[in-house]
């Protein structure tokens, strides 16, 4: 009996053992998270380089923005076909709502493209300069996937589904910014910023507009 | 809806623009409770822009004689990585019968990995290069225009 118990106990030191080794080497977690989930991580594929374009905007402004969106798929009735016709009258049973909420934050950036300067837009006389810029615009909306939290999901939410969500939330922000009067405030740095760098350059009289 | 916005003033010359894609693959079949395993493909359209800040230009930096203009740009910088929603499609998914699929938010995550991907492969796809290369071509035409003869650009 003694010697039966003692190989049991050779026997589970050496599993325990083997358990521990393995651990160390990263075959096994170890227990304190042996519960945790282990995190998706994507495979390093390679960047590829679709377009390359010449630039030539000037960002004037930057909006930063926060914006907490939500929307909801109402539940589709449990039976389309009614099981007793004396039912029908009763409320239909439904499935539950789903639902997302998702907090976005956001950047603007306003400024002018001045690609669009024209010959006729600059003025030239010894050391006098007048210039017409063209008008301020929002050159880019970013909200990146890193932007984004989902605060509450309930439910099954397609990829075409969420993006339309994310598109709503993006249209609130280029909405809220316009409210702000972004274009005319982006508008005063650039004329700021080009006399500025055109009195750096040499002209003593500077005329932006 | 609830929003904050806050306003920031900038001075930065977009001169290059990359357009870049990446496939976002995934396997979640590392978590050893989980029975089956669950895959997903994405793909990743993102806009890279770059360029420089105008407001390092000071009096310093710029010596004219005559018709002649030399001025010291700073090095280009990254201006903006734009994913937009609509860049990021799933293309592929499947889940064993024991799994759930991919949430919302799980997909986020995945298309957030490929964000941090993207910007650090930064230095190897050459883009600061080709925004002080813009620049130079930019901003000397520009000059030209305001009646310059010789403009030299250089970085520092």
């Amino acid at each position: 009996m003694l010697k039966l118990l003692t190989k049991c106990l050779f026997f589970v030191a050496g599993i325990l053992v083997i358990i521990l080794i393995c651990q160390r080497i990263k075959l096994l977690p170890s227990f304190s998270n042996i519960f945790i989930a282990q995190p998706v991580t994507i495979d390093n594929t390679p960047i590829l380089v679709k377009e390359i374009n010449s630039l030539s905007q000037l960002i004037t402004i930057t909006a930063y923005s926060e914006i907490v969106v939500d929307s909801i798929k109402k539940g589709k009735p449990i039976f389309t076909i009614p099981i007793l016709p004396s039912v029908t009258i009763a409320a239909p049973i439904k499935y539950l709502d789903d639902e997302i909420v998702l907090i976005g934050k956001g950047k603007m950036l306003a400024g002018i493209d001045l690609a669009a300067l024209k010959e006729k837009d600059i003025y030239v006389n010894d050391d006098s300069v007048s210039i017409t810029l063209p008008k301020t615009e929002i050159l880019q909306v970013i909200t990146n996937p890193s932007d984004f939290e989902t605060f509450d999901e309930k439910g099954n939410w397609t990829d075409s589904e969420v993006t339309a969500v994310k598109i709503k939330l993006r249209n609130k922000m280029i909405a809220d910014a316009m409210q702000q009067n972004i274009l005319p405030k982006a508008t005063a740095v650039a004329n700021v910023m080009m006399e500025n760098f055109l009195r750096s350059v040499g002209f003593k009289k500077v005329n932006v507009q | 809806m609830q929003e904050v916005m806050a306003l920031q003033q900038m001075s930065d010359l977009a001169t290059a623009q990359y357009v870049v894609t990446k496939i976002i693959k995934a396997n979640d079949n590392q978590t050893w409770y989980k029975i089956g395993d669950r895959k997903i493909l994405m793909s990743c359209k993102a806009t890279l822009t770059a360029g420089i800040d105008l407001s390092a230009i000071t009096p310093n930096n710029v010596h004219i004689d005559d018709k002649n203009i030399d001025l010291q740009l700073p090095h280009a910088k990254l201006i903006s990585i734009n994913i937009k929603p609509e860049d990021v499609q799933q293309v592929y998914e499947s889940e064993n019968l024991l799994r759930d699929p991919f949430t919302s938010e799980e997909r986020n995550t995945l298309a957030t990995q490929a964000e941090n991907q993207i910007k650090n492969s930064i230095d190897s796809l050459g883009i600061l290069e080709a925004g002080e290369k813009n620049a130079t071509l930019f901003i000397t035409n520009f000059l030209t225009r305001l009646g310059y003869k010789k403009v030299t650009i250089h970085f520092a």
